[in-house]
């Protein structure tokens, strides 16, 4: 799918998420499904696999967020899910969530940690990261423990990077 | 006729005598010479042995020649591949080492990271941030 196509869908479903009004909500929500598509190789193997029947996959969808999320959200990602293009899910609501930030005047800041974050750890980062950029931030955090320790931020096309991960990459690099 | 008999018997043992005489002197220069040929085969069997000699001599030393020489280019050619196997070998290990580091030490790094390590982290990364790094 092409980056015109990706904002195209974005914006038909951030203007759905709109209508129903709780653009915020849906957007939190579909930033969730995007990062755990992206975390689980069997939801990936599942809602990709065109052989199994879509009906089954879309149960699959109800079964995961039908009772945790707003209706419209479980409908947004069964459309995606059932129109063939669920490789795209992430990119499609990445752009929905920045869509929601924009709206907010505020950028995406998304951090992903080794560790969940505690309220005031979030609070107190995205304060640092909206001194830093001198942008208010949506911040959105994401456990991925494949950073190992530390955290990696990145706001826009600005990345700042001290992860354990990316340390060791570093070394080795020199090794 | 006594002594006709006896005249005819004298000259007959004198010509035994004679022939005698005679054959002696040829095989004496028969036994000269065929001294003096076996001298010759001597000589000569002296001089092919002489000749077989020096010749073997040339090959020996040609052939320790070429053996020394081939000798130097096999210990050379052999410490040339065991230098070379020797620093593929430690290139190979080194790698080796490399990629076997690089794959344990996040596994070790992670495993030694405890609540409290992550939290400082954090912190400092908050911290960094903040101070507009």
């Amino acid at each position: 799918m092409s980056n015109a196509k990706v904002k195209a869908y974005a914006q038909a479903l951030f203007a759905i998420a709109q209508a129903e009004g709780a653009a915020d909500a849906i957007s939190n929500e579909l930033y969730a499904v995007a990062r755990a598509y992206e975390s689980s190789d069997e939801l990936r193997n599942v809602l990709g696999d065109a052989t199994i029947p879509s009906e089954r996959r879309l149960q699959v969808v109800e079964q995961l967020i039908g009772t945790r999320a707003n209706r419209a959200t479980v409908q947004i990602v069964s459309m995606i899910v059932a129109s063939g293009q669920v490789r795209e899910l992430p990119a499609v609501f990445d752009e929905v969530i920045a869509l929601s930030s924009a709206g907010n005047n505020q950028d995406l800041a998304e951090v992903r940690s080794a560790i969940a974050l505690t309220d005031d750890q979030q609070t107190r980062l995205a304060a640092a990261l909206s001194k830093a950029t001198g942008k208010t931030v949506n911040l959105k955090v994401v456990v991925d423990p494949s950073v190992i320790g530390g955290l990696v931020a990145t706001v826009g096309d600005k990345v700042i990077d001290d992860t354990v991960r990316t340390r060791l990459d570093n070394l080795k690099t020199r090794i | 006729m006594i002594k006709k008999s006896f005249s005819a018997r004298t000259e007959k043992i004198q010509k035994e005598l004679d022939d005698a005489a005679a054959a002696k002197v040829t095989a004496e220069s028969d036994a000269q010479n065929i001294r003096k040929a076996l001298g010759d085969v001597a000589g000569e069997r002296a001089r092919i042995l002489a000749e077989a000699d020096t010749q073997a001599s040339a090959v020996l030393a040609e052939g320790r020649t070429r053996m020394t020489a081939e000798i130097a280019e096999l210990e050379a050619k052999a410490e040339a591949e065991i230098s070379a196997a020797r620093g593929r070998g430690s290139d190979e290990l080194r790698n080796e080492i490399t990629v076997l580091a690089s794959r344990a030490t996040p596994i070790v790094v992670a495993a030694t990271l405890n609540d409290q390590i992550h939290k400082d982290l954090v912190e400092n990364f908050i911290s960094k941030v903040g101070a507009g790094r």
